[in-house]
């Protein structure tokens, strides 16, 4: 036995906090939850407090000269998390406004004193912090009566047993030259960043005594569930690396053709990209993949960046909704993180069960990402199809690119090296006709066909010519007829 | 009139104000169980400000009730709302006391939702503090 004291770890109820936090909120600590007007701060406090309090470990919040008590009250108990039993025997507010109106330091320490001897918390809030500062007399002075607080007050609180918080508007600059980060034992700060009219809140964990916790800023949502912190992590794959699959299972597409290129289909859990410029019938491809899925039984998932207007005239998706086979997801918001994003997707697979999805198109989704992710675009896709992985769901995901210059690219940003699959559409002209023709790029862990084909599009779908092209140099998008073999 | 007369009248005066004291004590009181009970939690300013509202949305009003700004405080105010029904009809003061209670608690509804006020009107004790429960605290 080593002797060292052990820390005791509250999980905040917070999802995702604990996880930066290191495991969670280190007892007995005094922590100072910090940020801008609007950020969080109040909220995140009570959902804290709700989730730890209890009749053997009460919560005691004071509020001082920031958010009138009636309406913190009013608005916090909108939040799902906001239990009116605990009012009372586990929780109790109290006002300082008065104490601190009226006197020095000293006075608002003793009503505190008082009033934690006589509720016994083991959680204290200290809600608006700043205003307690900004009573402080002006110069040294000021500085050593507030220095000689908040120790009191650390000291008192870490000897009562209590797991302090205090609640504050600061910025970065604000703590650095603050005593209270001197003394506190970990501070949170939250922001809200606006860039391009969008604003993401972040959450960081500046410091956090005692425990390893995850730097960096990290994205957080308000719902009403209260906050949900998403950390800057991938989960696992689970059983990763610890089995061979013998044989791939694979699905079929809803396109005979191209199953035929692919050797079966596209293996199940696979993610296949579908490149080609505008019109050449990823959108069309996507909708045979859910059908093909619905004939078996399976549920889908489509989530569609294009305008709403092009899919009205979509009759075979339509279709597939009103039966309750797929579930379509837009986002309305231009503002949209991808957390949000994660979010829609993976409550629509666990609600549905479905074992499909469809992403049309990653060419349009910067235009609904908030800055800061559609400028890391391929980040962001790569989350997204980590998330699709995870899941185990195969997914198709269209993407279109300038069709100005018939190449070898095949996808914006270099999204198709996220893939496990890449199907490339293509035009040529051939013979006074614009033509369509379509290639298996890759499939990982498997074989598949090389070939170059030609295509249809007709009321019954996309239509594989069953022979490999004779002409060559199609890539080019001028290709020539190819003579035959002697 | 004889002298005895002129005795009895300041008497009953006094009898007959003892009895409004008396009775604007007992309405006072569940005034002051609310006070303890509020202030601590929303502050003498937001007890203040509910009170206030409350006496100035009685129907029809009472110009007997003062209703003054400068009172800043619960004790100020309770203590003016007991002299004035001290001063008023026991039955008027009665009435007014009811309303203006209901009023309140309605008010304070209105703002943090009728479920929360019941909670926090309901953990006043019978004597007006605060259930104390230290003792189960910490095993």
């Amino acid at each position: 036995m080593s002797g060292k004291v052990t820390l005791e770890k509250l999980c905040t109820g917070v999802p995702g906090l604990d996880v930066l936090l290191g495991g969670g909120l280190t007892e007995f600590s005094f922590t100072l939850i910090a940020g801008a007007p609007g950020s969080g701060k109040t909220t995140l406090a009570h959902q804290i407090m709700f989730s730890l309090a209890s009749q053997q470990r009460r919560a005691l919040f004071f509020t001082v000269l920031g958010e009138p008590p009636l309406k913190m009250l009013r608005y916090q108990q909108q939040f799902s998390f906001f239990d009116m039993d605990k009012i009372g025997p586990a929780i109790r507010y109290v006002n300082l406004a008065d104490d601190l109106r009226a006197g020095d330091f000293s006075g608002v320490l003793e009503r505190i004193m008082r009033e934690v001897e006589d509720f016994a918390p083991s959680l204290v809030f200290v809600d608006s912090f700043r205003s307690v500062v900004q009573t402080a007399r002006s110069g040294n002075e000021g500085l050593w009566d507030l220095q000689h607080f908040i120790q009191e007050l650390g000291s008192r609180m870490a000897t009562w047993q209590a797991t302090t918080f205090l609640i504050g508007e600061y910025s970065q600059a604000d703590v650095e030259a603050n005593p209270i980060i001197t003394v506190a034992d970990g501070m949170i700060a939250l922001s809200h960043n606006l860039d391009e009219d969008s604003v993401v809140r972040k959450i960081r964990i500046v410091k956090m005594r005692g425990q390893a916790h995850m730097a960096g800023a990290h994205t957080l949502r308000i719902t009403d569930d209260g906050i949900r912190v998403y950390p800057r992590l991938l989960t696992p794959l689970r059983e990763v690396y610890q089995t061979v699959a013998a044989d791939l299972h694979r699905v079929p597409t809803g396109v005979p053709g191209l199953d035929d290129l692919l050797h079966g289909g596209l293996p199940l859990g696979h993610t296949m990209l579908v490149s080609g410029p505008t019109g050449i019938g990823k959108t069309i491809l996507g909708t045979r993949f859910l059908q093909a899925g619905a004939a078996q039984g399976e549920k889908g998932v489509a989530v569609f960046f294009e305008k709403h207007t092009a899919r009205l005239h979509n009759a075979a998706l339509v279709k597939l909704v009103q039966d309750g086979q797929v579930t379509v997801l837009e986002s309305l918001s231009l503002s949209l993180t991808v957390e949000e994003l994660l979010d829609q997707l993976t409550e629509a697979i666990e609600r549905t069960g479905a074992t499909r999805v469809v992403i049309d198109s990653l060419s349009e989704i910067g235009l609904y990402l908030a800055p800061e992710f559609r400028y890391d675009l391929r980040l962001s896709v790569f989350r997204t199809l980590s998330l699709l992985a995870r899941r185990g769901v195969t997914a198709l995901v269209t993407v279109g690119y300038d069709d100005n210059a018939p190449n070898w690219r095949f996808s914006i940003d270099n999204l198709c090296f996220l893939a496990d699959a890449v199907l490339s559409m293509r035009f040529a002209e051939v013979e006074g006709h614009v033509c369509k023709f379509l290639t298996v790029i890759k499939v990982r862990g498997t074989s598949h066909s090389n070939e170059l084909r030609e295509y249809r599009i007709t009321d019954d779908g996309i239509e594989v010519s069953p022979h490999v092209t004779n002409l060559d140099a199609l890539m080019s998008g001028y290709p020539t007829r190819r003579e035959p073999h002697k | 009139m004889d002298k005895d007369e002129n005795r009895a009248q300041p008497v009953a005066a006094d009898r007959m104000s003892d009895a409004r004291r008396g009775h604007a004590e007992a309405l006072i009181r569940p005034w002051s169980r609310l006070g303890r009970q509020l202030v601590p939690l929303i502050g003498e300013g937001g007890f203040v400000a509910l009170f206030t509202r409350s006496a100035r949305l009685l129907a029809p009003p009472r110009a007997w009730l003062s209703v003054d700004l400068a009172r800043r405080t619960s004790t100020l105010l309770l203590t003016a709302l007991e002299h004035d029904l001290a001063a008023a009809d026991p039955a008027d003061a009665a009435a007014t006391h009811e309303e203006l209670m209901g009023i309140f608690v309605r008010q304070l509804g209105a703002l943090i939702g009728p479920a929360l006020t019941t909670r926090l009107l309901t953990e006043t004790g019978a004597d007006g503090t605060p259930q104390k429960n230290q003792e189960e605290h910490k095993q």
